[in-house]
C-alpha cells in the first residue's frame, strides 16, 4: 500500500518526511524541497498539494531550467496581446493557471535575478502582473519550490536573493539521497519490481545474490535511477529471475571499485606496474565473486587459464602503507562536512 | 534508551563510536576520525560497546565484524534494539555474501571492507552524519508547523 505521502521507506529520516508531508499539507506555507536529483522532489509536491484543501484545483509544475530566459517571465505571470514581438494574444501565465492551486516551482535556483525580484514580489502582494500590464491581478497560490543545489550558498555567492531564499523557505523540507538511507534499498527494489511486473503483466523475481548488490550500490541517480533500472530488468528478464549476471556492469564492478581508489597522478607520479597489478587482482577478485569461487569459471571470464589465475592470485599486491595513515593535516569539523568529496569519486 | 538514539543536540561535534578487537586498527580510525574534527570513541570489543551506548549518547557507530566473544553482527542486532536510529557502519575484512546479506537484513546503513579506504569510508560517515542533520531540522520543522496549527485546532 502507497503511503499518501507518496514517500515509501521505513528509514527513520522518511518516517519524518512522511510526517511532514502530512502536516504540511493543510496549511498553506510555501515550501522549498531540497535534495539531490533523483530523490522525488516531484512526488512530495505532488503529495502535498493532494493532502491539501487545494486538491481538486491545478497542480501545475514549472521546470524553471527547461525554459529559455527570454521566455520565462511570460511562461510564468503571463502577457498581453502585443507586449512583445509575437504575443498575437494575450496568455496567461503559469501563476494563474494554478489559482486556487499549487505551482511547483521546479529548480527555482535557475531563476535569473530579475526574475527572482519579480518572484518575491509575487509572494509577498498575492499578485501578479503579466509582461505588457500594468494591472497586477490577484492570485491565489500555494508555492512549492524545488532544487538539487545548496541554495544558501548560492545566496552566499550573491546568485539567488536572500530575501527569496527566507521567503521560500518558510519550511524546508530536504529528502536524503537513497545511500543515506540504504536500508530502504530492498523495500524500494520490491516495491519497484511488482509495479513492473503488474504493468507488463510478468512475474519476475530477483535472486537474493543481486539484490545484496543493489543494496551496496550507492544510486547516484537515486530512486529514478533504481525505478528505470527495475523496470529494465523485469523486461529483459529471460527465465524470470533477475540473477547477478543480469544487472548492469557498473552495479556489478561498484564493490570492488569503492573498496579500492582509482589510482591517479594526483601525487606527481605513481608506480604504474604496482597500479596495474592492483587493478589486475580486483578484477580477478570480482570474477572470483562472480563465479562464487569456482577457479575455472573465474578463469573463463578473464580469459586466462585456470592455472594463470591461482598462480596469479598467490601473489596479491600488498596494501600501499601511505593509504593507510591517516591524513598528516587536521581539520575543524566544519571543514569535514562542508567537504563535497561525493562518493562516486571517492 | 531513547537518549542514546537522539543525535546530540545544537551544533555540538557528533560522537562517532569505533569498535574494533584490533588495538592497532582501534587507534588508527580514533586517530583518523580525530583529525577530520570528530569526537571519536574507541572500544576494543562488543560488549564495551554495548555499555558505552547505555551509559551516554553517540552519533554513528563504526563496527568491525570479526571480533572474539560477540561479534560485529550479533553486536549490531543488540545495538538496533538499545539505539535503532544510530547508524552502524560495518567495517569488515569479511566480505563473503553471507556476512553481506546479514549486514543487509540487520538495516546496517553502510558496508565496508578492509583494507578501509581513507576516503571512501569519510565520505560515507559524512554522509550519514549529514543526514542526521537534516533529521533534527526535520524535527524542528514538525514541532514549528504544531506550533502554527494549534490555535486552529483548539478552537475545535
Amino acid at each position: 500500500m502507497l503511503p499518501s505521502s507518496g514517500m515509501i521507506g521505513e528509514h527513520p529520516s522518511i518516517k519524518k518526511i512522511q510526517e511532514i508531508i502530512q502536516r504540511v499539507a493543510v496549511t498553506d506555507a510555501t515550501v522549498l524541497i531540497t535534495g539531490e536529483s533523483g530523490t522525488g522532489k516531484e512526488l512530495a509536491a505532488r503529495a502535498i498539494h493532494t493532502l491539501s484543501l487545494r486538491a481538486d484545483r491545478p497542480f501545475v509544475p514549472v521546470n524553471c531550467a527547461a525554459i529559455p530566459e527570454n521566455l520565462l517571465e511570460s511562461e510564468l505571470f503571463g502577457h498581453t496581446r502585443g507586449a512583445f514581438t509575437g504575443a498575437h494574444s494575450a496568455r496567461a501565465g503559469m501563476f494563474q493557471l494554478a489559482n486556487h492551486g499549487t505551482i511547483l516551482l521546479d529548480e527555482v535556483s535557475e531563476l535569473p535575478l530579475p526574475l527572482q525580484a519579480k518572484l518575491l514580489r509575487v509572494l509577498q502582494d498575492g499578485a501578479v502582473r503579466s509582461v505588457g500590464s500594468d494591472q497586477p491581478v490577484n492570485v491565489n497560490v500555494r508555492v512549492i519550490a524545488a532544487t538539487n543545489r545548496d541554495l544558501a550558498h548560492q545566496v552566499e555567492k550573491g546568485t539567488f536573493r536572500e530575501d527569496l531564499f527566507f521567503r521560500l523557505q518558510v519550511i524546508p523540507l530536504h529528502l536524503p539521497p537513497l545511500r543515506a538511507r540504504r536500508s530502504d534499498i530492498p523495500l524500494l527494489i520490491h516495491h519497484f519490481l511488482e509495479r513492473s511486473n503488474r504493468k507488463h503483466g510478468l512475474s519476475v523475481a530477483i535472486s537474493r545474490e543481486a539484490m545484496i548488490y543493489l543494496w551496496e550500490y550507492d544510486w547516484p541517480g537515486n530512486v529514478r535511477e533504481m525505478e528505470n533500472l527495475v523496470e529494465r530488468l523485469v523486461i529483459l528478464s529471460e527465465n524470470g529471475v533477475t540473477d547477478l549476471k543480469d544487472l548492469p556492469a557498473n552495479i556489478r564492478s561498484f564493490v570492488s571499485d569503492k573498496k579500492t581508489p582509482q589510482p591517479t597522478l594526483s601525487g606527481g607520479q605513481i608506480d604504474l606496474r604496482e597500479a596495474t597489478e592492483k587493478l589486475q587482482f580486483r578484477l580477478m577478485e570480482e570474477a572470483m565473486r562472480l563465479a562464487n569461487g569456482n577457479k575455472s569459471a573465474a578463469a573463463r571470464m578473464l580469459g586466462l587459464k585456470r592455472t594463470t589465475l591461482v598462480a596469479k592470485l598467490r601473489r596479491k599486491p600488498s596494501t600501499n602503507a601511505a593509504e593507510m595513515s591517516p591524513t598528516a593535516e587536521s581539520e575543524p569539523f566544519a571543514k569535514f562536512m562542508a567537504d563535497q568529496g561525493s562518493i562516486k569519486d571517492a | 534508551m531513547n537518549n542514546a538514539g537522539q543525535p546530540t543536540q545544537g551544533k555540538a561535534v557528533p560522537t562517532v563510536l569505533v569498535v574494533d578487537d584490533n588495538k592497532g586498527v582501534l587507534e588508527f580510525l580514533v586517530l583518523l576520525l580525530s583529525k577530520h574534527g570528530l569526537a571519536a570513541v574507541g572500544a576494543i570489543s562488543g560488549a564495551e560497546c554495548l555499555s558505552i551506548v547505555k551509559s551516554r549518547s553517540v552519533d554513528l557507530i563504526i563496527l568491525d565484524v570479526m571480533m572474539p566473544a560477540m561479534d560485529g553482527l550479533q553486536v549490531a542486532r543488540e545495538l538496533k534494539t538499545i539505539c535503532p536510529a544510530v547508524p552502524i557502519i560495518l567495517l569488515t575484512a569479511r566480505d563473503d555474501m553471507t556476512t553481506r546479506a546479514a549486514a543487509m537484513d540487520l538495516g546496517i546503513a553502510e558496508f565496508v571492507a578492509k583494507p578501509v579506504n581513507n576516503r571512501d569510508l569519510l565520505n560515507r560517515i559524512r554522509t550519514q552524519l549529514h543526514n542526521l542533520e537534516w533529521d533534527k531540522t526535520a524535527s524542528q520543522v514538525v514541532s514549528k508547523i504544531e506550533k502554527s496549527t494549534q490555535p486552529p485546532a483548539n478552537k475545535k
